[in-house]
């Protein structure tokens, strides 16, 4: 088990253990990806104007990705160059090649940060402990 | 605005804290969801944390938002904060017809 997963698993603990009346429950399952966060900002020392000569195929190879399904939400970064993406994609992984596949990608312009995201686990804690 | 918001730990809170705290962290953070402020909520499955999409009239008042939930008061939970608006470059689809 990776350090991170005892991480995760060590809090999905607490929260089990935070809810009332947990004890008599099942383990809640593991939190599934659902999502992945993308922030993609332009390479430090980047050269701008190739950056403006490219934007035109990254748009519309992007567009391409929204048509596709890829993409459930696009924005731009306000006060500078970047975009945030939430990816209808599970495996970060894919999400890195897809990416790096784009224009800006292809050229080293553009690199992505990408984060893993899940239903809110804690949510769990407000539900009753037996359905009704 | 929106500003996405992703939390990271200020202070690793020991296993008391956290257990003291979260009964209280869950519900302020679904109020904050019912009153609009919180448009969207995650998990974060990389280190554990959260990431929400907040409606905000500035980065300053989301951050007012979200370090008044229990953790953030506690001085356990810090965000970063990224100010996001529409996809500025769809607008090159239009500007040449």
């Amino acid at each position: 088990m990776s350090k991170g997963a005892l991480v995760r698993a060590a809090f999905a603990a607490a929260l089990v253990a935070a809810a009332p009346g947990a004890m008599a429950q099942p383990a809640s399952p593991p939190t599934p990806t659902t999502r992945i966060l993308a922030i993609g900002t332009i390479q430090p020392g980047a050269d701008l104007q190739q950056v403006r000569r490219i934007l035109p195929g990254e748009l519309q190879a992007t567009a391409e990705l929204y048509l596709q399904g890829k993409i459930d939400q696009w924005y731009s970064l306000q006060g500078r160059p970047g975009v945030v993406l939430i990816l209808n994609v599970t495996d970060p992984a894919i999400a890195k090649d897809m990416l790096e596949a784009l224009p800006l990608g292809r050229e080293h312009l553009m690199s992505f940060e990408l984060v893993p995201l899940g239903p809110l686990t804690p949510l769990r804690q407000l539900l009753p402990a037996h359905p009704q | 605005m929106k500003v996405l918001c992703i939390s990271k730990w200020a202070k690793a809170p020991s296993p008391e804290e956290r257990d003291a705290i979260l009964p209280k962290e869950v519900p302020a953070t679904l109020k904050l969801y019912l009153d609009g402020v919180i448009e969207q909520m995650w998990f974060k499955l990389d280190a554990p944390g959260v990431v929400f999409l907040v409606n905000a009239e500035s980065v300053d008042a989301a951050k007012i938002h979200v370090h008044g939930l229990p953790m953030g008061q506690a001085g356990l939970m810090d965000f970063d904060f990224i100010p996001v608006g529409p996809l500025a470059p769809l607008g090159m689809l239009i500007a040449e017809k």
